[in-house]
């Protein structure tokens, strides 16, 4: 749909106040962007439209608000702002999801490997070849045997956590973000079987270099510590909870989950805020 | 610094700087009124409250997106106030498999409200404004006014709106052009009295 200045005129009141369909507006802010005498017309359709807002009805927002809202600017403030990506859209289709996704994710961290282990079997030719490199080559081989290891431990700890989550028995719950990261959500997978859990967890802001994500499980009388998590820079993590021995009857019954902003490498007892938050 | 006495520009040119007190009184300023749009929207205080957060944060991490040679900051704040809150007000639908529906069609509740519906400390919030608007919109007929609120607040389309109320669509587009007309000249009528 092509518009011209008079179909335009009879659109823009409409758009002004988000009335038009996919394809008017699509049409509309075509021709806007083609007719400077239009567009200044729509742009004062639009003020008039967002006038509309002054009518409603004053209500006082909780005082409770106004903190949550400072303290979330006071972190986004000196952190990186990272990618937004909502995760709950595909929450329904998330296992389906997670399980198609763990052979991606499994030949990712696997290429990771094979390119790391080709590198190397590439440096320890040439260490034979060059005897007076040696040193440095060698340094460069320990380099890259600790990457190795720390991608073959990142793909192990990943091919666990999408297996437990492929169980049968498996339950999960939601974790919603505070207000430290409004927009972020986590998903904790419960094996009772293997008396193991998996935390999955999108949109959390990162972190200076001396903080970490810290999961806990929550107990009426006690914060059981559970793994730390690493996010990627899109915000996205998870953590892998080995067997869970039985906790102290004095701990009471499970409440719910937390994971919290902690000093690195983790701690034993809870001492930041909640980033992200279950609780029954 | 008095930041009460700062124009909203020179708030806006400060959150570049990531000055939190000015943020703070941005806040102080509008916090009420972004909220009360979700509200209208939304229909849930908790769900309001989710989208005035929001919309405060977008402003504090993205200020540059704010172009004063467009328009007036309360202006440009007001429309994210209300995308934000129709897209989340979708969001419900979608998840509640319900129909995009308004809070109520009933026709005291189509705006514009009256003073005794505001809080009473809030009086003061662009006082003359409101009243300019809500002047613009009493001369309105009732058909007009609707299929207004319907678009702005219930963020349904012409074509939707026809379908809610039984209505063809050539009228609902009619209605919805000569209701904004009307409020484009009474607007621009009081302006020229001098009223604001």
């Amino acid at each position: 749909m092509r518009m011209d200045c008079d179909e335009a005129a009879e659109h823009i009141d409409a758009h002004a106040i988000g009335a038009l369909d996919v394809d008017e507006r699509r049409a509309l802010e075509a021709h806007l962007s083609r007719c400077h005498s239009c567009a200044q017309l729509a742009a004062a359709a639009r003020d008039e439209g967002t006038a509309l807002a002054l009518a409603v009805p004053l209500v006082a927002a909780r005082a409770s608000l106004k903190p949550r809202i400072l303290a979330s600017a006071s972190i986004l403030r000196d952190v990186r702002e990272p990618r937004a990506r909502r995760w709950w859209p595909a929450a329904a289709a998330a296992l389906v999801v997670i399980s198609i996704g763990a052979l991606a994710w499994g030949s990712v961290a696997q290429k990771r490997v094979n390119d790391v282990s080709a590198e190397r079997a590439s440096v320890s030719a040439a260490a034979t070849a060059q005897a007076g490199e040696l040193t440095d080559l060698h340094g460069r081989l320990v380099s890259v045997s600790s990457l190795l290891s720390d991608a073959q431990r990142e793909a192990q700890t990943k091919d666990a956590a999408v297996n437990l989550v492929s169980q049968r028995g498996v339950s999960s719950t939601e974790l919603v973000g505070t207000y430290m990261a409004p927009s972020a959500y986590g998903r904790y997978y419960w094996d009772p079987s293997a008396r193991a859990g998996a935390l999955f967890v999108d949109d959390l802001p990162p972190l200076p270099a001396n903080k970490v994500y810290q999961l806990w499980l929550v107990y009426e009388r006690q914060w059981v510590p559970g793994p730390t998590v690493s996010v990627d820079a899109t915000g996205h993590g998870y953590a892998l909870v080995r067997t869970i021995g039985a906790t102290k009857l004095s701990a009471g019954r499970l409440t719910g989950y937390a994971v919290t902003v902690e000093p690195q490498p983790g701690v034993t007892q809870q001492t930041g805020g909640m980033v992200l938050v279950q609780f029954q | 610094m008095d930041y009460t006495a700062l124009q909203d520009s020179e708030l806006m040119d400060r959150l570049c700087g990531r000055d939190l007190a000015a943020f703070e009184a941005l806040y102080d300023r509008y916090g009420d009124l972004v909220y009360s749009v979700a509200l209208r929207v939304v229909g849930d205080t908790y769900v309001a409250e989710d989208v005035t957060q929001d919309v405060f944060i977008r402003v504090w991490r993205k200020p540059q997106r704010f172009d004063e040679q467009r328009g007036k900051f309360v202006t440009w704040l007001l429309s994210v106030a209300r995308n934000r809150s129709i897209d989340e007000r979708r969001s419900q639908s979608r998840r509640m498999r319900h129909e995009a529906l308004p809070p109520t069609t009933d026709e005291e509740d189509v705006l514009p409200s009256n003073d005794e519906r505001d809080d009473p400390g809030l009086a003061t919030v662009l006082s003359d404004d409101r009243a300019a608007v809500r002047e613009a919109l009493e001369v309105l007929p009732h058909e007009q006014k609707l299929a207004i609120h319907l678009a702005y607040f219930g963020g349904l389309t012409q074509q939707e709106i026809a379908n809610k109320l039984g209505q063809p669509l050539g009228t609902v587009k009619t209605r919805i052009r000569l209701g904004m007309q009307k409020m484009r000249g009474a607007l621009a009528t009081r302006r020229a009295e001098g009223h604001s």
